[in-house]
Protein backbone atom coordinates (compact mmCIF):
# COMPACT_ATOMS: atom_id res chain seq x y z
CA UNK A 1 0.00 0.00 0.00
CA UNK A 2 2.30 2.35 1.08
CA UNK A 3 4.59 1.46 -1.92
CA UNK A 4 2.02 1.92 -4.37
CA UNK A 5 1.57 5.32 -2.80
CA UNK A 6 4.83 6.70 -3.02
CA UNK A 7 4.94 5.26 -6.78
CA UNK A 8 1.40 6.93 -7.33
CA UNK A 9 3.02 10.23 -6.02
CA UNK A 10 6.60 9.96 -8.26
CA UNK A 11 4.72 9.39 -11.15
CA UNK A 12 2.79 12.36 -11.09
CA UNK A 13 5.54 14.77 -9.44
CA UNK A 14 7.51 13.54 -12.44
CA UNK A 15 4.82 14.04 -15.39
CA UNK A 16 4.17 17.49 -13.86
CA UNK A 17 8.29 18.40 -13.65
CA UNK A 18 8.96 17.46 -16.87
CA UNK A 19 6.27 19.37 -18.06
CA UNK A 20 7.18 22.63 -16.05
CA UNK A 21 10.34 22.48 -17.10
CA UNK A 22 10.72 21.52 -20.76
CA UNK A 23 7.21 23.11 -21.11
CA UNK A 24 6.80 20.50 -23.72
CA UNK A 25 2.70 21.11 -24.31
CA UNK A 26 1.47 23.40 -22.45
CA UNK A 27 2.51 26.69 -24.19
CA UNK A 28 0.55 24.92 -27.26
CA UNK A 29 -2.32 23.58 -25.81
CA UNK A 30 -2.86 27.67 -24.47
CA UNK A 31 -2.01 29.04 -28.32
CA UNK A 32 -4.40 26.46 -29.46
CA UNK A 33 -7.15 27.13 -27.12
CA UNK A 34 -6.99 30.50 -27.70
CA UNK A 35 -7.13 30.60 -31.13
CA UNK A 36 -10.29 28.79 -31.30
CA UNK A 37 -11.75 30.88 -29.06
CA UNK A 38 -10.77 33.79 -31.51
CA UNK A 39 -11.63 32.21 -34.46
CA UNK A 40 -15.19 31.70 -32.90
CA UNK A 41 -15.31 34.90 -31.79
CA UNK A 42 -14.74 36.29 -34.80
CA UNK A 43 -17.37 34.58 -36.16
CA UNK A 44 -20.32 35.36 -33.66
CA UNK A 45 -20.03 38.86 -34.71
CA UNK A 46 -23.25 40.89 -32.99
CA UNK A 47 -23.63 43.29 -35.25
CA UNK A 48 -24.59 41.21 -38.20
CA UNK A 49 -28.23 39.98 -36.58
CA UNK A 50 -29.17 37.35 -34.08
CA UNK A 51 -26.06 36.08 -32.37
CA UNK A 52 -26.00 34.30 -29.13
CA UNK A 53 -23.16 34.92 -27.66
CA UNK A 54 -23.45 32.54 -24.57
CA UNK A 55 -24.09 29.87 -26.86
CA UNK A 56 -20.99 30.17 -29.11
CA UNK A 57 -18.83 31.12 -25.61
CA UNK A 58 -20.10 27.43 -24.43
CA UNK A 59 -19.18 25.89 -27.83
CA UNK A 60 -15.67 27.74 -27.75
CA UNK A 61 -15.03 26.31 -24.31
CA UNK A 62 -16.10 22.96 -24.78
CA UNK A 63 -14.35 22.90 -28.37
CA UNK A 64 -11.00 24.01 -26.68
CA UNK A 65 -11.08 21.80 -23.85
CA UNK A 66 -11.32 19.05 -25.94
CA UNK A 67 -8.56 19.78 -28.80
CA UNK A 68 -6.05 21.21 -25.99
CA UNK A 69 -6.99 17.93 -23.69
CA UNK A 70 -6.33 15.97 -26.64
CA UNK A 71 -2.63 16.97 -27.34
CA UNK A 72 -2.27 16.61 -23.49
CA UNK A 73 -3.28 13.03 -23.79
CA UNK A 74 -1.21 12.59 -26.23
CA UNK A 75 1.93 13.77 -25.04
CA UNK A 76 0.98 11.75 -21.85
CA UNK A 77 2.79 8.15 -22.91
CA UNK A 78 4.12 10.07 -25.74
CA UNK A 79 6.82 11.55 -23.53
CA UNK A 80 7.42 7.88 -21.98
CA UNK A 81 8.37 6.57 -25.59
CA UNK A 82 11.69 7.80 -26.18
CA UNK A 83 14.75 5.84 -24.84
CA UNK A 84 12.66 3.19 -23.93
CA UNK A 85 10.84 5.07 -20.49
CA UNK A 86 7.75 2.94 -21.04
CA UNK A 87 9.82 -0.28 -20.16
CA UNK A 88 10.87 1.33 -16.84
CA UNK A 89 7.44 2.67 -16.06
CA UNK A 90 6.20 -1.12 -16.75
CA UNK A 91 8.94 -2.91 -14.97
CA UNK A 92 8.14 -0.56 -11.37
CA UNK A 93 6.08 -2.47 -8.40
CA UNK A 94 3.26 -0.93 -9.45
CA UNK A 95 -0.07 -2.38 -10.54
CA UNK A 96 -1.05 -1.18 -14.04
CA UNK A 97 -4.35 0.78 -12.63
CA UNK A 98 -2.04 2.76 -10.16
CA UNK A 99 0.13 4.04 -13.32
CA UNK A 100 -3.21 4.62 -15.08
CA UNK A 101 -4.70 7.03 -11.78
CA UNK A 102 -1.25 8.68 -11.62
CA UNK A 103 -1.15 9.84 -15.50
CA UNK A 104 -4.56 10.37 -15.32
CA UNK A 105 -4.02 12.94 -11.92
CA UNK A 106 -1.33 14.54 -13.94
CA UNK A 107 -3.49 14.94 -17.00
CA UNK A 108 -6.33 16.96 -14.49
CA UNK A 109 -3.93 19.00 -13.41
CA UNK A 110 -2.21 19.96 -16.33
CA UNK A 111 -5.63 20.60 -17.91
CA UNK A 112 -6.57 22.49 -15.25
CA UNK A 113 -3.55 24.95 -15.63
CA UNK A 114 -4.66 25.47 -19.14
CA UNK A 115 -8.50 26.32 -18.05
CA UNK A 116 -7.09 28.54 -15.75
CA UNK A 117 -5.92 30.45 -18.88
CA UNK A 118 -8.76 29.71 -20.99
CA UNK A 119 -11.54 30.59 -18.75
CA UNK A 120 -10.90 33.97 -18.20
CA UNK A 121 -10.39 34.67 -21.80
CA UNK A 122 -13.65 32.99 -23.10
CA UNK A 123 -15.44 35.08 -20.24
CA UNK A 124 -13.74 38.60 -21.08
CA UNK A 125 -13.74 38.18 -25.29
CA UNK A 126 -17.27 36.93 -25.10
CA UNK A 127 -18.09 39.91 -22.14
CA UNK A 128 -19.83 37.31 -19.79
CA UNK A 129 -20.40 37.84 -16.55
CA UNK A 130 -20.50 34.46 -14.00
CA UNK A 131 -19.42 36.27 -10.64
CA UNK A 132 -22.72 35.16 -8.88
CA UNK A 133 -22.19 31.46 -9.68
CA UNK A 134 -18.66 30.98 -10.05
CA UNK A 135 -18.79 27.84 -7.81
CA UNK A 136 -20.85 25.99 -10.24
CA UNK A 137 -19.07 27.14 -13.16
CA UNK A 138 -15.66 25.51 -11.54
CA UNK A 139 -17.24 22.06 -10.50
CA UNK A 140 -18.95 22.01 -14.14
CA UNK A 141 -15.25 22.61 -15.93
CA UNK A 142 -14.09 20.30 -12.97
CA UNK A 143 -16.34 17.36 -13.40
CA UNK A 144 -15.76 17.95 -17.56
CA UNK A 145 -11.98 17.90 -17.32
CA UNK A 146 -12.20 14.66 -15.26
CA UNK A 147 -13.67 12.85 -17.90
CA UNK A 148 -12.32 14.13 -20.88
CA UNK A 149 -8.87 13.01 -18.76
CA UNK A 150 -10.54 9.57 -17.87
CA UNK A 151 -10.95 8.88 -21.39
CA UNK A 152 -8.06 10.29 -22.83
CA UNK A 153 -5.25 8.82 -20.62
CA UNK A 154 -6.99 5.31 -21.23
CA UNK A 155 -6.74 5.38 -25.34
CA UNK A 156 -3.29 7.49 -24.88
CA UNK A 157 -1.83 4.69 -23.96
CA UNK A 158 -3.22 2.40 -27.06
CA UNK A 159 -2.27 4.68 -30.08
CA UNK A 160 1.27 5.23 -29.07
CA UNK A 161 2.58 2.63 -31.74
CA UNK A 162 -0.10 3.23 -34.48
CA UNK A 163 1.08 5.80 -37.31
CA UNK A 164 -1.94 8.23 -36.59
CA UNK A 165 -1.16 9.02 -33.05
CA UNK A 166 -3.11 11.91 -32.60
CA UNK A 167 -6.08 11.45 -35.09
CA UNK A 168 -7.08 8.12 -34.10
CA UNK A 169 -6.90 9.40 -30.80
CA UNK A 170 -8.76 12.10 -31.27
CA UNK A 171 -11.92 10.48 -33.33
CA UNK A 172 -11.79 7.44 -30.81
CA UNK A 173 -11.96 9.97 -27.59
CA UNK A 174 -14.45 12.17 -28.68
CA UNK A 175 -16.70 9.02 -29.82
CA UNK A 176 -16.73 8.12 -26.67
CA UNK A 177 -16.91 11.71 -25.09
CA UNK A 178 -20.25 12.94 -27.27
CA UNK A 179 -22.97 11.55 -24.64
CA UNK A 180 -20.76 13.51 -21.92
CA UNK A 181 -21.35 16.84 -24.18
CA UNK A 182 -24.90 17.05 -23.89
CA UNK A 183 -25.69 17.91 -20.03
CA UNK A 184 -21.82 19.37 -20.01
CA UNK A 185 -23.04 21.82 -22.79
CA UNK A 186 -26.63 22.34 -20.91
CA UNK A 187 -24.95 23.46 -17.52
CA UNK A 188 -22.57 25.99 -19.76
CA UNK A 189 -25.56 27.11 -20.91
CA UNK A 190 -27.61 27.78 -17.80
CA UNK A 191 -24.53 29.20 -16.55
CA UNK A 192 -23.65 31.54 -19.11
CA UNK A 193 -27.47 32.73 -19.31
CA UNK A 194 -28.14 31.42 -22.30
CA UNK A 195 -31.00 28.84 -21.47
CA UNK A 196 -33.89 28.86 -18.26
CA UNK A 197 -32.51 26.35 -15.04
CA UNK A 198 -35.09 23.88 -16.43
CA UNK A 199 -36.17 23.31 -19.71
CA UNK A 200 -39.53 21.14 -21.10
CA UNK A 201 -40.16 20.00 -24.42
CA UNK A 202 -38.25 17.46 -26.80
CA UNK A 203 -35.40 18.71 -27.63
CA UNK A 204 -31.96 17.08 -26.45
CA UNK A 205 -31.58 19.54 -23.83
CA UNK A 206 -35.31 18.85 -22.80
CA UNK A 207 -33.98 15.69 -22.16
CA UNK A 208 -31.14 16.39 -19.45
CA UNK A 209 -33.89 18.47 -17.55
CA UNK A 210 -32.42 20.90 -15.15
CA UNK A 211 -28.92 22.23 -13.97
CA UNK A 212 -28.55 20.00 -11.12
CA UNK A 213 -29.86 17.16 -13.45
CA UNK A 214 -27.24 17.66 -15.78
CA UNK A 215 -24.28 18.04 -13.03
CA UNK A 216 -25.63 15.12 -11.66
CA UNK A 217 -24.93 13.09 -15.38
CA UNK A 218 -21.65 14.84 -15.25
CA UNK A 219 -20.61 12.87 -11.96
CA UNK A 220 -22.09 9.61 -13.26
CA UNK A 221 -20.11 9.95 -16.79
CA UNK A 222 -16.96 10.67 -14.40
CA UNK A 223 -17.51 7.77 -12.45
CA UNK A 224 -18.45 5.11 -15.11
CA UNK A 225 -15.35 6.18 -17.03
CA UNK A 226 -12.58 6.34 -13.97
CA UNK A 227 -14.01 3.05 -12.94
CA UNK A 228 -14.06 1.67 -16.42
CA UNK A 229 -11.10 2.64 -17.76
CA UNK A 230 -8.93 1.92 -14.50
CA UNK A 231 -10.45 -1.46 -14.05
CA UNK A 232 -9.48 -2.05 -18.27
CA UNK A 233 -6.13 -0.28 -18.46
CA UNK A 234 -4.47 -3.06 -17.35
CA UNK A 235 -6.06 -5.03 -20.09
CA UNK A 236 -4.91 -2.91 -22.63
CA UNK A 237 -1.14 -2.22 -21.90
CA UNK A 238 -0.63 -5.78 -21.00
CA UNK A 239 1.58 -7.10 -23.78
CA UNK B 1 -27.57 -25.21 -43.30
CA UNK B 2 -26.06 -21.55 -43.89
CA UNK B 3 -27.58 -21.36 -47.63
CA UNK B 4 -31.23 -22.03 -46.42
CA UNK B 5 -30.94 -19.54 -43.53
CA UNK B 6 -29.98 -16.99 -45.86
CA UNK B 7 -32.78 -17.96 -48.52
CA UNK B 8 -34.83 -18.08 -45.43
CA UNK B 9 -34.15 -14.05 -44.20
CA UNK B 10 -34.41 -13.03 -47.94
CA UNK B 11 -37.97 -14.83 -48.27
CA UNK B 12 -39.25 -13.31 -45.07
CA UNK B 13 -37.96 -9.82 -45.90
CA UNK B 14 -39.89 -10.04 -49.16
CA UNK B 15 -42.84 -10.81 -47.85
CA UNK B 16 -42.72 -8.24 -44.95
CA UNK B 17 -42.13 -5.76 -47.94
CA UNK B 18 -44.98 -7.28 -49.94
CA UNK B 19 -47.63 -7.55 -46.95
CA UNK B 20 -46.61 -3.85 -45.55
CA UNK B 21 -47.18 -2.56 -49.12
CA UNK B 22 -50.24 -4.23 -49.71
CA UNK B 23 -52.15 -5.98 -46.99
CA UNK B 24 -51.32 -4.08 -44.40
CA UNK B 25 -50.74 -0.80 -45.83
CA UNK B 26 -50.57 2.29 -43.20
CA UNK B 27 -52.69 5.32 -44.29
CA UNK B 28 -50.03 8.52 -44.94
CA UNK B 29 -48.14 6.27 -47.37
CA UNK B 30 -44.49 7.30 -46.08
CA UNK B 31 -45.24 5.59 -43.16
CA UNK B 32 -44.95 2.63 -44.23
CA UNK B 33 -40.95 3.86 -43.92
CA UNK B 34 -41.49 2.13 -40.41
CA UNK B 35 -41.53 -1.52 -41.78
CA UNK B 36 -37.79 -1.05 -42.96
CA UNK B 37 -36.98 1.44 -40.16
CA UNK B 38 -37.54 -0.30 -37.15
CA UNK B 39 -36.36 -3.86 -38.07
CA UNK B 40 -32.90 -2.15 -39.07
CA UNK B 41 -32.67 -0.18 -35.83
CA UNK B 42 -33.38 -3.44 -33.61
CA UNK B 43 -30.98 -5.05 -35.59
CA UNK B 44 -28.36 -2.15 -35.08
CA UNK B 45 -28.90 -2.45 -31.63
CA UNK B 46 -28.52 -6.25 -31.08
CA UNK B 47 -25.52 -5.71 -33.52
CA UNK B 48 -24.12 -3.57 -30.72
CA UNK B 49 -24.90 -6.26 -27.98
CA UNK B 50 -23.45 -8.83 -30.07
CA UNK B 51 -20.11 -7.04 -29.70
CA UNK B 52 -20.34 -6.22 -26.28
CA UNK B 53 -20.63 -9.77 -25.81
CA UNK B 54 -18.16 -10.77 -28.03
CA UNK B 55 -15.56 -8.56 -26.13
CA UNK B 56 -16.24 -9.53 -23.08
CA UNK B 57 -15.50 -13.30 -23.98
CA UNK B 58 -12.93 -12.62 -25.49
CA UNK B 59 -11.22 -10.90 -22.76
CA UNK B 60 -12.54 -13.72 -20.13
CA UNK B 61 -11.31 -16.74 -22.70
CA UNK B 62 -8.79 -14.95 -25.19
CA UNK B 63 -10.50 -17.70 -27.28
CA UNK B 64 -9.77 -16.06 -31.36
CA UNK B 65 -13.37 -17.11 -32.59
CA UNK B 66 -15.09 -14.20 -29.80
CA UNK B 67 -12.52 -12.01 -31.95
CA UNK B 68 -14.09 -12.38 -35.12
CA UNK B 69 -17.51 -12.53 -34.14
CA UNK B 70 -16.96 -9.36 -32.56
CA UNK B 71 -15.15 -7.77 -35.76
CA UNK B 72 -17.87 -9.50 -38.08
CA UNK B 73 -20.86 -8.26 -36.01
CA UNK B 74 -19.29 -4.33 -35.94
CA UNK B 75 -19.26 -4.42 -39.75
CA UNK B 76 -22.85 -5.86 -40.01
CA UNK B 77 -23.95 -3.43 -37.60
CA UNK B 78 -21.97 -0.21 -39.24
CA UNK B 79 -24.09 -1.32 -42.60
CA UNK B 80 -27.27 -2.15 -40.05
CA UNK B 81 -26.39 1.37 -38.40
CA UNK B 82 -26.12 3.30 -42.01
CA UNK B 83 -29.52 2.14 -42.97
CA UNK B 84 -31.17 2.96 -39.44
CA UNK B 85 -29.92 6.40 -40.05
CA UNK B 86 -30.70 7.09 -43.30
CA UNK B 87 -34.20 6.19 -43.43
CA UNK B 88 -34.71 7.60 -40.36
CA UNK B 89 -33.82 10.94 -42.44
CA UNK B 90 -35.66 10.14 -45.05
CA UNK B 91 -38.77 9.27 -42.77
CA UNK B 92 -38.67 12.60 -41.11
CA UNK B 93 -38.07 14.21 -44.28
CA UNK B 94 -41.08 13.11 -44.97
CA UNK B 95 -43.36 13.29 -41.79
CA UNK B 96 -42.19 16.66 -40.29
CA UNK B 97 -40.14 18.01 -43.57
CA UNK B 98 -36.54 18.11 -41.67
CA UNK B 99 -34.10 15.92 -42.41
CA UNK B 100 -32.38 15.86 -38.82
CA UNK B 101 -32.83 17.50 -35.26
CA UNK B 102 -30.82 17.40 -32.36
CA UNK B 103 -33.54 14.75 -30.83
CA UNK B 104 -32.30 12.55 -28.13
CA UNK B 105 -33.52 9.16 -29.99
CA UNK B 106 -31.61 10.64 -33.85
CA UNK B 107 -28.86 11.46 -31.15
CA UNK B 108 -28.08 8.15 -30.27
CA UNK B 109 -28.66 6.74 -33.39
CA UNK B 110 -25.84 9.07 -35.39
CA UNK B 111 -23.78 8.22 -31.88
CA UNK B 112 -24.30 4.07 -32.31
CA UNK B 113 -23.30 4.52 -36.03
CA UNK B 114 -20.31 6.62 -34.84
CA UNK B 115 -19.39 4.22 -32.48
CA UNK B 116 -19.39 1.53 -35.15
CA UNK B 117 -17.46 3.49 -37.37
CA UNK B 118 -14.68 4.23 -35.49
CA UNK B 119 -14.49 0.65 -33.71
CA UNK B 120 -13.65 -0.49 -37.74
CA UNK B 121 -10.62 2.15 -38.09
CA UNK B 122 -9.74 1.41 -34.70
CA UNK B 123 -8.91 -2.37 -35.43
CA UNK B 124 -7.50 -1.69 -38.74
CA UNK B 125 -5.01 0.96 -37.73
CA UNK B 126 -3.86 -1.15 -34.98
CA UNK B 127 -0.23 -2.18 -35.05
CA UNK B 128 1.10 -5.31 -32.64
CA UNK B 129 0.67 -8.64 -32.07
CA UNK B 130 -3.16 -10.20 -32.98
CA UNK B 131 -3.67 -10.84 -29.46
CA UNK B 132 -2.55 -6.85 -28.49
CA UNK B 133 -5.09 -5.49 -31.18
CA UNK B 134 -8.21 -7.73 -30.33
CA UNK B 135 -7.83 -6.85 -26.38
CA UNK B 136 -7.75 -3.17 -27.13
CA UNK B 137 -10.47 -3.71 -29.48
CA UNK B 138 -12.61 -5.69 -26.94
CA UNK B 139 -12.11 -2.90 -24.29
CA UNK B 140 -12.86 -0.43 -26.92
CA UNK B 141 -16.28 -1.95 -27.26
CA UNK B 142 -16.88 -2.24 -23.74
CA UNK B 143 -16.19 1.17 -22.87
CA UNK B 144 -18.26 2.13 -26.05
CA UNK B 145 -21.17 0.50 -24.71
CA UNK B 146 -21.22 2.29 -21.75
CA UNK B 147 -22.49 5.22 -23.77
CA UNK B 148 -25.38 3.14 -24.96
CA UNK B 149 -27.34 2.29 -22.11
CA UNK B 150 -26.90 6.24 -20.57
CA UNK B 151 -28.62 7.72 -23.90
CA UNK B 152 -30.41 4.88 -25.83
CA UNK B 153 -32.35 3.31 -22.97
CA UNK B 154 -32.95 6.31 -20.68
CA UNK B 155 -33.86 7.95 -24.29
CA UNK B 156 -36.94 5.69 -24.49
CA UNK B 157 -38.73 7.15 -21.34
CA UNK B 158 -38.63 10.86 -22.58
CA UNK B 159 -41.26 12.73 -24.59
CA UNK B 160 -39.44 12.84 -28.24
CA UNK B 161 -40.59 13.84 -31.53
CA UNK B 162 -39.95 10.76 -32.42
CA UNK B 163 -42.75 8.07 -31.71
CA UNK B 164 -45.82 8.90 -33.28
CA UNK B 165 -48.70 8.44 -32.23
CA UNK B 166 -49.27 5.15 -34.44
CA UNK B 167 -51.04 1.96 -33.66
CA UNK B 168 -51.65 -1.09 -35.55
CA UNK B 169 -55.36 -1.30 -36.94
CA UNK B 170 -55.24 -4.73 -38.64
CA UNK B 171 -53.11 -8.31 -37.71
CA UNK B 172 -51.57 -7.97 -41.32
CA UNK B 173 -49.42 -4.75 -39.84
CA UNK B 174 -48.18 -6.76 -37.14
CA UNK B 175 -47.21 -9.75 -39.03
CA UNK B 176 -45.72 -7.55 -41.77
CA UNK B 177 -43.10 -5.89 -38.86
CA UNK B 178 -43.02 -8.93 -37.16
CA UNK B 179 -42.26 -10.47 -40.08
CA UNK B 180 -39.63 -7.59 -40.78
CA UNK B 181 -38.10 -7.86 -37.06
CA UNK B 182 -37.36 -12.03 -37.81
CA UNK B 183 -36.46 -11.23 -41.15
CA UNK B 184 -33.62 -8.75 -40.84
CA UNK B 185 -32.39 -10.43 -37.49
CA UNK B 186 -31.60 -13.85 -39.14
CA UNK B 187 -30.10 -11.95 -42.09
CA UNK B 188 -27.70 -10.37 -39.52
CA UNK B 189 -27.28 -13.64 -38.07
CA UNK B 190 -25.46 -15.43 -41.39
CA UNK B 191 -24.17 -12.23 -42.37
CA UNK B 192 -22.24 -12.08 -38.62
CA UNK B 193 -21.59 -16.05 -39.01
CA UNK B 194 -20.19 -15.97 -42.92
CA UNK B 195 -18.00 -13.08 -42.15
CA UNK B 196 -16.44 -14.48 -38.86
CA UNK B 197 -16.05 -18.07 -40.98
CA UNK B 198 -14.38 -15.70 -43.78
CA UNK B 199 -11.77 -13.99 -41.10
CA UNK B 200 -11.54 -17.68 -39.34
CA UNK B 201 -10.41 -18.69 -42.56
CA UNK B 202 -8.05 -16.04 -44.03
CA UNK B 203 -6.13 -16.27 -40.26
CA UNK B 204 -6.07 -20.10 -41.20
CA UNK B 205 -4.55 -19.54 -44.43
CA UNK B 206 -1.89 -17.17 -43.18
CA UNK B 207 -0.96 -19.20 -40.90
CA UNK B 208 -0.14 -21.82 -43.37
CA UNK B 209 1.91 -19.69 -45.49
CA UNK B 210 3.92 -18.26 -42.36
CA UNK B 211 4.62 -22.40 -41.09
CA UNK C 1 -44.50 8.30 -52.43
CA UNK C 2 -41.55 8.96 -53.77
CA UNK C 3 -39.91 9.04 -50.17
CA UNK C 4 -41.50 5.63 -49.82
CA UNK C 5 -39.97 4.39 -52.63
CA UNK C 6 -36.67 5.73 -51.74
CA UNK C 7 -36.45 3.97 -48.31
CA UNK C 8 -37.31 1.05 -49.48
CA UNK C 9 -35.33 0.55 -52.32
CA UNK C 10 -32.02 2.28 -50.32
CA UNK C 11 -32.57 -0.49 -47.68
CA UNK C 12 -32.96 -3.44 -50.29
CA UNK C 13 -29.96 -1.96 -52.44
CA UNK C 14 -27.85 -2.03 -49.27
CA UNK C 15 -29.01 -5.46 -48.32
CA UNK C 16 -28.30 -7.42 -51.29
CA UNK C 17 -25.02 -5.37 -52.27
CA UNK C 18 -23.39 -6.06 -49.02
CA UNK C 19 -24.41 -9.66 -49.15
CA UNK C 20 -23.54 -10.36 -52.38
CA UNK C 21 -20.16 -8.80 -51.64
CA UNK C 22 -19.55 -11.35 -48.82
CA UNK C 23 -20.66 -14.00 -50.97
CA UNK C 24 -18.45 -13.28 -53.83
CA UNK C 25 -15.42 -13.14 -50.54
CA UNK C 26 -16.62 -16.66 -49.06
CA UNK C 27 -16.10 -18.47 -52.79
CA UNK C 28 -12.92 -16.43 -53.56
CA UNK C 29 -11.40 -18.33 -50.17
CA UNK C 30 -12.76 -21.44 -51.19
CA UNK C 31 -11.37 -20.83 -54.42
CA UNK C 32 -8.13 -20.10 -52.80
CA UNK C 33 -8.26 -23.31 -50.39
CA UNK C 34 -9.10 -25.64 -53.23
CA UNK C 35 -5.80 -24.63 -55.52
CA UNK C 36 -3.87 -24.79 -52.29
CA UNK C 37 -5.04 -28.01 -51.84
CA UNK C 38 -4.81 -28.95 -55.20
CA UNK C 39 -1.41 -27.04 -55.54
CA UNK C 40 2.19 -29.25 -55.30
CA UNK C 41 3.76 -28.98 -52.23
CA UNK C 42 6.95 -26.70 -52.75
CA UNK C 43 8.89 -23.99 -52.64
CA UNK C 44 7.07 -20.26 -52.71
CA UNK C 45 3.11 -21.52 -53.08
CA UNK C 46 1.32 -18.20 -52.21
Amino acid sequence: MKSAWSGFKAIVVKDLVIELRARQVLPTMIVLGMLIVFILRLVSEPSSGRVEMPMMAAAALWIAFLFSGLLAQERSFGVEQQNGCIDGLWSAPLDAGTVYLAKLLANVVILSIFEMVIVPAVLLSFSLRVTARWLDLVIVLALGNLGISSVGTLFSAVVQLTRTRGALLSIVVLVVLMPMLIPASFALLVLFGAMPEEVAGSGAMAFVGSFRVAQGYLLAFDAVFVVACWLLFGVVVEE
Amino acid sequence: MRRWFMALSIVMLILSTWLGLTKGQIVPIQRNILYVHVPNSIGALLGFAALLLASVGYLVTERQIYDWIAAASAEVGTVLASILNATGMIFSRAEWNVWWTPSPRLISSALLWFLYVVYLILRTSLPGSRRRRARICAVFGIIAFLDVPMVYISARFIPDIHRPDFSFESSWQTLALVLGIAGTIALAGVLIWLRADLLRRRFELENQLHN
Amino acid sequence: MFYLCLAFSLVWICHLAYLLAIDRQVRQMGRRMKARADAPPGPGVG
